[in-house]
Parts: C-alpha cells; sequence; structure tokens
C-alpha cells in the first residue's frame, strides 16, 4: 500500500473506508478528492525556530 | 487565477447518529439544497420603462432537496433517516461538495420517504429533506 500524504489517515466510519484529512477533518471515499483539497486546504505553516543568536541574549 | 472546476463525482453526506455527524453510505444521487432569499415586487405605476422593481424582504430559507439512497435499513445511517422521520424532529445534516471546499450544515426534517422497487432496477428509497433555520456554509 502506497504511504499517505502527511496528515492522512485512514478511517473506518459506517462501513466505509474513509481518507481524513486532520487539518480540516475532512473526510471522504476519494484520495484524489482528498489530494484536491489538501492542494486547496494547506496545512498552515510552522513557526520558525527562533535564530540561535537571538537565544543566547 | 484560471478556474479550476471540480468533477460532480464523489460527494459526502452526513448525517447525526447518536450525536455524531456520519458519512452517509449508499447514495445514488443528491441534490444540494438551494438557498433562496424571499423577494417582494415594488414595481409601481411610475418604475422606469414599466421594470419591474423588486426589494429583499430579509426572509431566508434552506429550500427542501431530495437525496435518493439504495435502500439498506440494515445500514446505521439508513437507519438514522427512519428514527428522525418517525421523531419529526430536526436532526443534523451536512453536505460537502467532492473537494471538499465548500461543507452545508443545517438542522433538517425528514419530510418523505418514498420507497422504490422497479424490475429493473435496484430498491431504493428517495428521501425528501426539509431544512429548518439557517445554514452555516465552511
Amino acid at each position: 500500500m502506497s504511504k499517505l500524504p502527511k496528515g492522512v489517515k485512514q478511517v473506518e466510519e459506517n462501513g466505509l473506508t474513509l481518507y481524513e484529512y486532520e487539518v480540516t477533518g475532512f473526510k471522504t471515499p476519494h484520495l484524489k478528492k482528498l489530494l484536491n483539497h489538501i492542494a486547496k486546504h494547506p496545512a498552515p505553516a510552522k513557526k520558525a525556530k527562533p535564530d540561535k543568536a537571538e537565544e543566547g541574549k | 487565477m484560471a478556474v479550476a472546476p471540480q468533477g460532480g463525482f464523489g460527494l459526502t453526506v452526513q448525517i447525526d447518529v447518536s450525536a455524531t455527524l456520519t458519512t452517509m453510505a449508499g447514495i445514488e444521487d443528491v441534490d444540494f439544497p438551494k438557498l433562496r432569499n424571499f423577494i417582494a415586487e415594488t414595481t409601481t405605476h411610475s418604475s422606469t420603462n414599466g421594470y419591474y422593481e423588486a426589494v429583499a424582504t430579509g426572509k431566508k430559507r434552506v429550500e427542501p432537496f431530495r437525496m435518493v439512497l439504495f435502500w439498506d435499513t440494515g445500514d446505521t445511517t439508513h437507519a438514522a433517516i427512519v428514527t428522525a422521520f418517525d421523531a419529526g424532529t430536526p436532526t443534523s445534516f451536512t453536505i460537502a461538495d467532492p473537494d471538499g471546499d465548500e461543507t452545508i450544515a443545517f438542522e433538517c426534517i425528514i419530510e418523505e420517504m418514498e420507497r422504490m422497487s422497479r424490475q429493473e432496477e435496484a430498491f431504493k428509497c428517495n428521501v425528501l429533506i426539509h431544512p429548518t433555520g439557517a445554514a452555516t456554509i465552511s
């Protein structure tokens, strides 16, 4: 089985196998539709780590 | 930015099953609920060039819509339709387009259930869903 994209998990619900995108909670049985959804709703960028020089101050 | 159309196949519908929104199985087709603004005519005998005029009354409605299911009473979401029909009380419902761009959430009453058994078709149930209150689009 191919690896699922980051933030995506497979869930069983009501006898259906669904792909769930954890960022938005959207669920669909179609991986292609989920990839479209992810492209339109990217995960928020992580905060940049503080500069080491800044940390030392 | 260019328009990127999405295909119409693969929408998802959820209904409240024991206080959890659960993805419905066995949907052949479903119309999206139509959102309506009630408009009142305000044309007068002095309207410019005799053209119709109108004003929004401020009243809005999420219109009833139909969903056709390959009917299976053993399915929990289909059983939830029966429960909601019997209760006659509003139940939570969501419908999302295939790519999940928009999810429309609302409360609805199950108005009609019409089982259909035609010789050359699968056994189905045509459900009329009657929304009440506002829809939330996210």
